[in-house]
């Protein structure tokens, strides 16, 4: 210890306050705890999302939940879980059940037909979910 | 003789580890928020269809309806003309705006509004878009968002003649009088 509390001369080193440390990081913290949101889950299906310069902001991401729609594949993606169709009503139901007043993000491919999204815009009305957001490429600079 | 009253230092808390804490914490929100906004068109859903077959259905006249439909691929048609996309803007702009007060187009009703008065609004018109079940989502999606820009482009001229100033800078209690006077009117249907 001595070795490093010493430099060559001898003399003792002074030792560096950290009393305002914590502050200094929980400034860090608020900051980042009010400039971001929640990560939204990671999707295996890679939709291709289409473009527009229409957009708003989809909702508070507290409420929000995601489904996503790729092509060649018989489910859809509710939030981090491979759904069926058939079943996805069922599914959304319960959510809704616990958390009323959700809204609903659609991240979906571009090639996808819209009997799926229909299939899927008819289950979110069985469940009771009246807002949802097509998620999309902002392109308000290629306009 | 009195006893002589003990000293005792009050014990300090040792706050080192208090940095740590708050690195954790820090670590935490930095993995599992992002900053990118998630953006998109936002779309109301009606109830489902047992709750809306209990409601009376709805009459709209010839006039007030325009019925955008999309074929299998991605042909635009509008009363069964077929239009390209970029004129489609025009045509829902000049249905819901009817400018010169066409018998053809939706009736105009006098309403009255916070901040403007009295004006004159197609509040009954009714954009029907139709799709086929093999229309790719791409093209509803373009053609949905030319719907919303033909709403947006109405607002926003309005508000430059209203407030004197473009939409995106109008307050939200005159946003929300533009939105009155040009009310968003659409319904989602796939053709069987």
């Amino acid at each position: 210890m001595g070795m490093f509390m010493r430099n060559r001369h001898g003399r003792r080193m002074p030792t560096l306050n950290t009393a305002s440390l914590p502050d200094l990081i929980f400034t860090m913290l608020f900051f980042f705890m009010l400039v971001t949101n929640m990560r939204e889950p990671s999707s295996r299906l890679r939709p291709d999302l289409p473009a527009s310069d229409r957009l708003e902001k989809a909702g508070e991401s507290s409420s929000l939940h995601y489904i996503y729609i790729g092509m060649g594949t018989d489910g859809v993606q509710l939030d981090e879980e491979m759904v069926p169709l058939s079943r996805l009503t069922g599914r959304l139901s319960a959510l809704s059940r616990e958390e009323p007043g959700i809204e609903i993000a659609l991240a979906i491919d571009r090639r996808v037909e819209m009997e799926v999204v229909n299939r899927v815009k008819q289950a979110l009305r069985e469940a009771g979910i009246s807002v949802v957001y097509y998620l999309g490429d902002d392109a308000e600079a290629a306009r | 003789m009195f006893e002589r009253r003990i000293r005792r230092e009050v014990p300090e808390i040792n706050a080192t580890s208090t940095a740590d804490m708050a690195f954790m914490l820090l670590v935490f929100f930095l993995l599992a928020t992002s900053m990118g906004v998630k953006k998109g068109i936002r779309q109301e859903l009606p109830p489902a269809v047992a709750d809306s077959a209990r409601m009376a259905p709805l009459q709209v006249r010839e006039r007030d309806l325009l019925i955008v439909r999309l074929d299998a691929e991605g042909g635009v048609f509008v009363n069964d003309e077929a239009v390209d996309a970029s004129a489609l803007k025009a045509r829902v702009k000049h249905f819901v705006e009817n400018p010169s007060d066409d018998s053809a187009l939706p009736e105009k009703h006098v309403r009255r509004l916070p901040l403007l008065g009295r004006v004159r609004v197609t509040d009954t018109h009714v954009i029907s878009l139709q799709y086929d079940r093999r229309t790719s989502y791409d093209a509803y999606f373009s053609v949905s968002t030319q719907l919303r820009r033909a709403y947006y482009e109405l607002r926003d001229s309005a508000s430059r003649r209203y407030f004197r100033c473009p939409l995106a800078r109008a307050t939200a209690e005159q946003q929300d009088v533009l939105r009155a006077c040009y009310p968003q009117r659409i319904s989602e249907t796939m053709l069987p």
